[in-house]
């Protein structure tokens, strides 16, 4: 009786995960049936989702204990540039430590920052991304930027499956499954009663840096590899590339029927089938992020309004009262 | 000899207490040492081109609209919130402002400003209490709103305001407006309920409401203010680069951010909030951006020389103690 | 203590102003960050020139600080073109200062207003943060007697050019004929085989682009090429190319009216959606163009143009030392520089992008000052010279 019970919960609780993405699947697919019932589409969107994933996975260790960082894009661009340098000398291998290594110690410089002058997140990530951006740009002018084909296998199918699929494993299993995952939930459920239990909550959130580091390594190779250049950017416009990533966490993080990391996957995954879609129904280029912003809107509106509205109901019913023309 | 001992320990405790005075004062003052520190490095560094009268009028005249969205965005920051969307605002109300200075009248112009940033500030204020939407969200949501918004009204690479408001953009009239708003501002914040309820809510929304604050009407109140400051720097930007463009108000947000940081102001607002840190964080932005390129680092190490001195500066000037979390 | 802190300041103040009392407008030339001038044979030979008593050699080699305004250095064009504009500052034997933080039209007056500040006497700029703000520059300009030239940049508003033309101060424009090279462009992509073209912007209402665009739309009319869609300004260019591609699968090509950098994300867009011949055309260099042209990723590619500031500035220069080409406002026509194959590439990359595409001794042949004979039409006739054949020409190459 138990086992039925805790199997339909959980078959529920998988079904209310992915019923956002289906559900928007299947209204683009109503519309464009010729584009959406193919499953050429349905791969291509999980590629293109697939990058902003591993960066939401980087970020979901940071913005589970409350940290915001807008530092994120040119952590990418400094670490990427570092990668493709070192791959015209040492091949792809070059490639893959150069990326680790430098996107380990930035973030890590990153998280000093935090840590030993004990500034807010949200300060150090400005000016982590003003002083990484410089030298994105910088680097950028020194080196030759050339991409080989060899880099390509990140950002293609399989490597891009394999890379998500370690990635999706390592995040999930340090999350869920390690004393670092637990203590930061702790952090991020209430931070003063964690503290008073005796987690070291500065050493955590470093350590998120650290770890949110590494996965950003993994994510600037998919990056790198997906789109076959990577280009400076200067004056904080590196900012923007992580307001997708960071949707996508928010959406995930309001998905209350499944872990978050798999809650970051369906939400960055949505977002791309949104926006995609947009193009789609031939949705002009400037109006596009606007109908994101809607979406993203109305399902936290929804979700944070739910039981208000669930309370609505009840009471209209239980008084009878008609709805007002 | 136990009156030796305790002469001496009294001696060593009014030693410790001028010592712990002294980087109290110090902490305090950091911003405004920051402030010198700058001024006389450029100062020297230009030698006095810094500091001579046409450059201290360059210097008023390009952090006036930040000055006035600066100001007003502290009210949303004491209460622990970021508005997004100010840039945005600014560059939306800009372009309203434009259109019926062009086709309408001139003299509604200011007006019209004014009223669009008070409608997208009181859009973000209910979006945030009444439908509880994180600020971020909402105010990122704005911003991709009004820039979709702005970009449909502006058909070309830019509009341009009628000839004859050119000889608005006096410094008298802006030097009137600016001691008017600084007053009204200082007043509000410092001296007025408005000021206490808003800085209430960045310490403990939950002690505040136990307190009898009106959460949903006080949260609506900043970001309206903030709205109409936007409004009216919009006005001020359309006078200062004779029109709209798209690119208008494209920095301000993370402008006002760093300048209020800057200023020695927390993020996390609270009881620390202070009005100075607006006006002394942007003094400090602008003088940092007008004095780089006349000692000539105007090429690609001024935003490093920037970010370093940012660090360098919150490093410093931020208030941080032990026992408060810091996110 | 708090008044001794403000106290402290005042000093600090003072003191700032007395130690700069004899520089208010900070004309001097040694006291900034500046390239060196190395030119400094090159202005002897200058000063002898001044002192030969030819009456055709007006106007003399002065003291010279030249601001540049532009987006900064984070891609290939505007890297170029600082360098570029350097060689003729150096050529003039001046000081080049730049401001590459002037991303709107409040910072591009901001950045305008601390050059002229900073001492300089010639600034230039760009309007792809709008046009609005050219009067407030000329009026900044006018008042502080300041040269000043525009470069990629040609003024659609009527009113506007009418208030320029007035300004004593103002010379004129560079620009290249956008909407040409946006033709030719597309009829070169369509005579290769594109059918089915897809546009992609850099950015939204930014002329340069728009105009490379209207001149893509009526090759493409005359030459039945459909135009299925337009991108503007993605964060992701290989996403929204995905996105197009699927939306319009009958799509052949894509025409990429600036930021080249992006062609190898539509490439492998292209790729990836199963199409092994496919066009595309772009502006502005990159680094991998070479290999994009070999693969056969990229059709025909746009650039070169970085000598856009370097003949803008030769242009104040002419007028800042009292020898102007022309009484009349100007524009000069840049070409871009075409490549259409690998050994084209190839070329650019051997003769033109090593060190400076000019010596200093072949830009002052651009200056009245060092060239008594130059006049309005031979200058124009040098400018549209600018090729690799030009340039191989120039330095002795068969």
């Amino acid at each position: 009786m138990i086992n039925v019970k805790s199997k339909s919960i959980s078959i529920k609780a998988i079904l209310l995960t992915v019923l956002l993405p289906i559900v928007v699947y299947a209204v683009l697919s109503c519309f464009r049936p010729d584009i959406y019932l193919q499953k050429s589409t349905f791969i291509m969107l999980l590629t293109q989702a697939l990058s902003n994933v591993i960066i939401g996975w980087s970020m979901v260790f940071g913005m589970s204990v409350g940290l915001f960082d807008f530092s994120v894009g040119a952590r990418i661009l400094l670490a990427a540039f570092f990668g493709v340098h070192m791959s015209q000398r040492f091949g792809i291998a070059g490639f893959v430590i150069g990326c680790i290594v430098a996107s380990i110690i930035i973030a890590i410089l990153t998280g000093l920052i935090y840590a030993s002058l004990k500034i807010p997140s949200i300060i150090t990530g400005f000016s982590a991304l003003l002083i990484f951006e410089s030298l994105a740009v910088m680097y950028q002018n020194r080196i030759t930027v050339i991409i080989g084909d060899d880099i390509s296998i990140f950002g293609t199918s399989p490597g891009i499956y394999i890379v998500s699929v370690i990635t999706f494993i390592a995040v999930y299993a340090l999350f869920n499954n390690t004393k670092f995952g637990y203590q930061i939930k702790a952090i991020g459920g209430n931070e003063a009663v964690a503290k008073s239990m005796g987690i070291n909550s500065v050493k955590i959130k470093l350590l998120t840096y650290v770890v949110g580091g590494l996965i950003l390594a993994f994510a600037t190779m998919v990056k790198v590899g997906y789109a076959g250049t990577i280009t400076a950017r200067t004056n904080m416009s590196s900012m923007s590339m992580c307001f997708t990533p960071m949707m996508g966490v928010m959406i995930g993080l309001y998905i209350s029927s499944c872990n978050p990391v798999i809650g970051v996957f369906i939400g960055s995954f949505t977002i791309t089938i949104v926006s995609s879609g947009l193009v789609a129904l031939g949705i002009e280029s400037r109006l596009q992020n606007v109908v994101v912003g809607i979406f993203l809107i109305l399902f936290i509106g929804w979700k944070t309004n739910f039981y208000r509205i669930q309370e609505l109901i009840r009471k209209r019913r239980h008084n009878n009262i008609p709805l007002q023309e | 000899m136990s009156k030796v001992n305790e002469t001496n320990s009294a001696v060593n405790d009014i030693k410790a207490e001028r010592k712990a005075g002294i980087r109290r004062l110090l902490s305090n003052s950091i911003t405004l040492l920051g402030l010198i520190f700058l001024v006389v490095f450029f100062g020297i560094v230009t030698k006095g081109n810094l500091l001579s009268a046409k450059n201290l009028s360059l210097i008023f005249k390009q952090g006036y609209a930040l000055l006035l969205v600066t100001l007003a965005g502290v009210f949303v920051m004491s209460t622990g919130n970021l508005d997004f969307s100010l840039g945005a605002t600014v560059g939306f109300s800009c372009v309203c402002a434009t259109l019926t200075a062009t086709y309408i009248s001139p003299a509604l112009s200011i007006p019209v400003a004014v009223l669009v940033g008070l409608a997208v500030g009181l859009i973000n204020g209910i979006s945030i209490t009444k439908f509880k939407l994180p600020s971020f969200i909402a105010c990122l949501c704005m911003l991709f709103i009004l820039t979709a918004a702005t970009q449909s009204l502006i058909t070309g690479s830019s509009i341009m305001m009628p000839v004859s408001m050119i000889k608005w953009e006096t410094n008298l009239l802006k030097g009137i407006v600016a001691v008017i708003y600084l007053a009204v501002m200082i007043v509000m914040f410092n001296y007025t309920k408005v000021g206490k309820q808003l800085k209430s809510l960045g310490v403990s929304i939950e002690a505040a409401r136990q307190s009898g604050v009106n959460i949903d009407r006080m949260m609506i109140l900043a970001y309206v203010i903030s709205g109409v400051a936007a409004g009216i720097a919009g006005f001020f930007m359309m006078l200062r680069t004779g029109g709209a463009a798209t690119t208008t108000g494209q920095t301000m947000t993370t402008d006002v951010i760093v300048a209020i940081v800057f200023g020695g102001m927390s993020i996390s607002g609270g009881a620390s909030s202070k009005i100075s840190a607006a006006i002394l964080g942007t003094l400090i932005v602008t003088i940092l951006n007008n004095g780089m390129v006349l000692a000539g680092y105007g090429g690609d190490a001024q935003q490093l020389v920037k970010g370093i001195l940012f660090l360098a500066i919150i490093a410093v000037s931020m208030k941080r103690d032990s026992n408060v979390i810091v996110k | 203590m708090k008044k001794i802190i403000v106290l402290l300041l005042l000093v600090a103040m003072t003191v700032s102003l007395l130690a700069g009392c004899n520089n208010s407008k900070g004309n001097d030339s040694q006291n900034t960050t500046k390239k060196t001038d190395d030119s400094k044979d090159t202005k002897d030979t200058a000063d002898t020139k001044d002192t030969s008593g030819d009456k055709a050699a007006k106007g003399e080699v002065k003291p010279l600080k030249y601001g540049f305004i532009s987006w900064g250095t984070a891609d290939e064009h505007g890297r170029t073109l600082n360098a570029a504009v350097e060689w003729a500052v150096e050529a003039a034997g001046g000081e080049f200062v730049m401001d590459g933080s002037a991303i709107s039209a409040e910072s591009t007056i901001a950045a305008a207003e601390n050059l002229i500040q900073a001492g300089c006497n010639i600034i230039a700029f760009c309007t792809y943060a709008g046009e609005a703000s050219v009067p407030q520059i000329s009026r900044l300009c006018q008042e502080n007697k300041v040269y000043w030239t525009m470069w990629d940049t040609t003024i659609s508003d009527a009113d506007i050019r009418a208030m320029i033309e007035q300004d004593p101060y103002y010379v004129g424009n560079t620009n290249e004929d956008q909407y040409d090279a946006g033709y030719k462009t597309m009829k070169a992509m369509a005579e290769a085989g594109a059918k089915n073209t897809i546009v992609v912007k850099y950015g939204v209402n930014i002329p340069t682009c728009d105009e490379r665009v209207e001149g893509a739309t009526a090759a493409a009319k005359e030459l039945g090429v459909n135009l299925l869609y337009e991108i503007v300004a993605p964060e992701d260019y290989k996403k929204a190319a995905q996105d197009a591609l699927v939306a319009y699968p009958d799509a052949d090509s894509f025409f990429l009216a600036g930021a080249g950098s992006q062609s190898p994300s539509l490439a492998a867009a292209m790729r990836e959606a199963g199409k092994n011949k496919f066009y595309i055309g772009a502006f502005d260099y990159f680094d991998q163009m070479g290999d994009e042209l070999k693969d056969g990723a990229l059709t025909i590619i746009n650039g070169g143009h970085m000598v856009t500031g370097t003949f803008s500035a030769l242009m104040a220069i002419n007028a800042y030392f009292d020898t102007p080409l022309s009484e009349d406002k100007y524009m000069v026509t840049i070409p871009y520089l075409t490549l259409s194959s690998y050994e084209d590439y190839e070329a650019y990359i051997q003769y033109a992008s090593q060190g400076a595409a000019y010596t200093s001794e072949e830009l002052q042949k651009y200056l009245k000052v060092y060239n008594p004979d130059l006049t309005l039409e031979s200058f124009q006739e040098g400018v549209s010279k600018w090729s690799i054949a030009d340039i191989k020409e120039r330095k002795g190459v068969n």
